[in-house]
């Protein structure tokens, strides 16, 4: 994959993650309910529980910071945006997989916005990796 | 090349490392650092089933400040508490889901938790949490939690680490914010006007219990016990429904 098509999928998906992580930003300080498709509760309990906020922030609020700025570093130029960008998605997917597991196991409740956004971290994780340890273009021609 | 393809490999090394690192602090933070025990998949501790407890029971129920339910019922149920009481820890974990099921989630009635401090110093340190995390709208769940993990009266139970470790399974409290609004004027004002208010209804004991119609004077509960069925037999009593 080249560094344009692996630029275009980093931005897909941060900017999918974006308007996920403001939806839940957004009921997370209305107090309302996430609409969860399929009903159950699931994504309201997630919310509620204590999971849904690390040091008093919420978690909906750090993922809208995450992909703002894994989106940011595709403009910062040079090996420094890539190691950023790949840092961000490695600690959002890592993140992630605990929340992920939390649910699963502790909360017992699965929220989808909540396995949305795991899924679109777990894709910005390889193709951000990928980005960082592919050869330059210019070293390959 | 190779060594490029070397550097670009340890610098996504030190990217993954660095990663852990951070998640792993994290986690550490939001659990408080108490439960790292990885005990497998069920709770490791009755924390974990007290708070789906409390989050079952207070769940989407609208909370604004010691008002618990819909702002515009026909009628307010206010308890005076201490949250060393043992009849009130028994009232709360017995009758009051049946009482928020029944009347408040029907929108009947609202009700209000005044918490005092009169039984010893673990009232007074437990009020004053209840009263900061009332602030945030959480004071029904912290005094749910704390009722469940009440201790022996006046056996100074109620430490730092306890009352921190409550506020950490009440659902949604932001416990920094809970920490700074300790003894903070808001909270103080709180505590006082419970006691304020006992003292006009001329309180004696907890819990007591009264009913407010309307805007009317509240009317003291009478209650033969602390169970479900006389405590719903009482409201009933007090609306005039029966």
């Amino acid at each position: 994959m080249t560094e344009r098509r692996l630029r275009q999928l980093i931005a897909l998906a941060a900017l999918i993650g974006l308007p996920v992580a403001a939806y839940l930003t957004y009921v997370h300080y209305a107090e309302l309910e996430p609409i969860c498709a399929g009903g159950g509760g699931g994504c309201e309990k997630v919310q509620n529980s204590s999971y849904a906020e690390l040091a008093g922030i919420p978690v909906a609020v750090l993922g809208l910071i995450g992909y703002a700025l894994i989106l940011a570093s595709l403009w910062v130029p040079g090996e420094s945006g890539k190691l950023a960008g790949a840092l961000l998605a490695l600690v959002g997917f890592g993140f992630s997989a605990y929340l992920t597991w939390a649910e699963l196991f502790e909360i017992d409740a699965i929220c989808q916005w909540c396995v949305a956004s795991a899924v679109l971290m777990t894709v910005l994780a390889v193709a951000a990796s990928w980005r960082l340890v592919r050869p330059p273009e210019h070293a390959v021609r | 090349m190779t060594s490029d393809r070397n550097r670009r490999l340890l610098l996504l090394g030190g990217a993954i490392l660095a990663a852990v690192v951070v998640v792993v602090v994290a986690i550490v933070v939001s659990q408080g650092g108490s439960d790292d025990s990885g005990g497998g998949a069920a709770p490791s501790a009755s924390g974990g089933q007290a708070q789906q407890s409390v989050e079952k029971l207070f769940g989407g129920i609208p909370q604004n400040g010691v008002t618990l339910g819909e702002p515009d019922a026909p009628a307010t149920l206010i308890e005076f508490a201490d949250l060393q009481c043992p009849f009130c820890a028994q009232y709360t974990t017995g009758a009051l889901p049946t009482v928020i099921q029944d009347y408040v989630r029907s929108g009947r009635l609202k009700m209000q938790l005044r918490v005092l401090r009169f039984i010893g110093p673990d009232s007074e340190r437990g009020a004053e949490v209840a009263a900061a995390a009332t602030l945030q709208n959480k004071g029904w769940e912290y005094s749910d939690l704390f009722y469940r993990n009440q201790g022996q009266e006046n056996s100074g139970y109620a430490t730092d680490a306890f009352l921190e470790r409550l506020a950490r399974e009440t659902p949604g409290l932001d416990v920094n914010q809970l920490e700074s609004d300790l003894d903070s004027p808001p909270a103080q004002r709180l505590i006082r006007q419970a006691e304020r208010q006992a003292n006009e209804l001329g309180v004696s004991g907890t819990p007591t219990f009264f009913i407010q119609r309307g805007n009317g004077a509240p009317q003291q509960l009478q209650l033969r016990s602390l169970d479900a069925g006389s405590v719903t037999a009482a409201i009933d009593s007090a609306l005039g429904e029966q």
